[in-house]
């Protein structure tokens, strides 16, 4: 498993912090940095909201963009990774509303979930393609609300903790757990629709 | 507490979101109830194909490509920002709604200060016009202009020439000019009947008796033609 960005949080102090004065002065050698650290983060996070390399790479894009042009704005105090992965979430949602309503003008195909779209369970193991567990992923969460998804995202998926999902959404954490409750009994009973509980579990 | 309320716990069930006590109580519900006991085995069941997708981290398939494009990007905005950066800046403060507020107040002020100004100087202009105006009619009236017969033969008579120099007229084809101001000065300080004394009358040739009637005449004819007319 990768280093988690919670485990990075915050990555090596003065070179850190330099590095965001540096781009925060208008340094575009520092701000380079900035984007090689943060950018593997960034995509990660995209890639799990949107399921799609292309679409993930456009957001990232955007981000540092953003992140750029408002650097003024963010204060030192704290984390530069959850100012970052609010301005991701934000755009993912916001390309993922976009999408939909283009789905649902050009394209007549049922959005439900489908059991057919998971794979067998002995392919399972060796499912190792970024597109094929994006794929999964799409599948499994189509059913879920946009704060549903955010926090199983971020949580889950991206595996920072509680506190750390409340900073980045600014939810509070007892809405976050309602919504990592109704998130999880959803996928786990999509799951369990699919392959079933087998003897050795019982 | 109810099944629901433990089944609820149960998806609650990575490390930080439930307290040690409720997960001791959950525990202990477990091991005696079948129905919760089934459903914590299916959550099991389905976090096996949880397990890959929480390790799974995706990168960017070129990623220097993508931090080249991102650069790009930025030093477009960074070199736009430059040129317009003064301008930007200034339209940003405008952005806050109270400094808007308050500029289009001081605008108006600037602009209500301006048309009141321009109204004072046009009242100013309009005044010093009328000003000029009135001295250019009061100098204007002061400029007499008669044609009086008897002060023509008055003027024109060579025994009277001597006076007519020391008067503040001119004759010129029958039309006689004055200053008016010069006239009330003229007759109101005396200077007519000093004329005998300045002028003698033995230099007019004429005994005195002459030169007081030719100067009786005259003031007649000055004060009738002037002042009267």
């Amino acid at each position: 498993m990768r280093e988690s960005v919670s485990d990075i949080l915050e990555p090596p102090g003065e070179h850190h912090d330099d590095v965001v004065a540096g781009s925060q002065r208008g340094d575009l050698a520092a701000f380079e940095r900035l984007v090689r650290t943060y950018q593997p983060f960034a995509f990660s996070l995209a890639m799990k909201f949107l399921c799609d390399q292309a679409e993930a790479a456009d957001v990232v894009q955007e981000s540092f963009i953003r992140v750029w042009k408002h650097i003024d704005r963010y204060d030192p105090g704290r984390k530069f990774t959850t100012w970052l992965y609010r301005i991701v979430a934000n755009l993912c949602i916001d390309r993922i509303r976009s999408l939909q309503r283009s789905q649902r003008i050009f394209s007549s195909r049922n959005q439900e979930t489908t059991l057919e779209d998971l794979p067998d369970e002995r392919n399972w193991e060796t499912m190792r393609s970024h597109q094929q567990l994006a794929e999964i992923i799409r599948t499994l969460s189509r059913r879920l609300s946009e704060t549903q998804r955010l926090v199983f995202t971020l949580r889950d998926l991206e595996d920072l903790s509680v506190d750390e999902v409340a900073d980045i959404t600014g939810l509070s954490i007892g809405s976050i757990k309602t919504n990592l409750h109704y998130a999880r009994k959803s996928i786990r009973e999509t799951l369990i629709r699919k392959y079933g509980v087998v003897r050795s579990d019982l | 507490m109810s099944c629901e309320r433990y089944q609820q716990l149960l998806h609650l069930n990575r490390p930080g979101e439930i307290s040690a006590v409720d997960a001791d109580d959950l525990r202990q519900h477990l091991a005696h109830c079948e129905s919760c006991s089934l459903e914590w085995r299916r959550v099991q069941r389905a976090d096996k194909f949880l397990e890959p997708l929480r390790s799974f981290s995706p990168t960017p398939p070129g990623p220097e490509m993508l931090t080249a494009d991102i650069m790009r990007r930025v030093r477009d905005t960074a070199s736009t920002g430059s040129q317009r950066s003064i301008i930007d800046r200034i339209l940003d403060i405008f952005l806050v709604p109270g400094v808007r507020y308050s500029a289009v107040a001081a605008i108006s002020v600037v602009i209500m200060s301006l048309v009141a100004q321009s109204l004072f100087l046009l009242d100013d202009i309009s005044s010093l016009e009328n000003r000029m105006v009135s001295a250019s009619i009061r100098r204007a009236a002061a400029v007499y202009t008669a044609r009086s017969e008897t002060l023509r033969r008055v003027a024109e008579s060579e025994q009277a020439q001597p006076i007519v120099r020391n008067l503040p007229l001119t004759v010129n084809g029958g039309y006689i000019r004055a200053q008016g101001r010069r006239i009330d000065d003229f007759l109101s300080d005396g200077s007519l009947r000093k004329l005998p004394a300045i002028i003698g009358s033995s230099a007019l040739r004429v005994d005195p008796k002459t030169l007081e009637k030719i100067i009786g005449e005259i003031r007649a004819t000055l004060e009738l033609t002037f002042h009267a007319g």
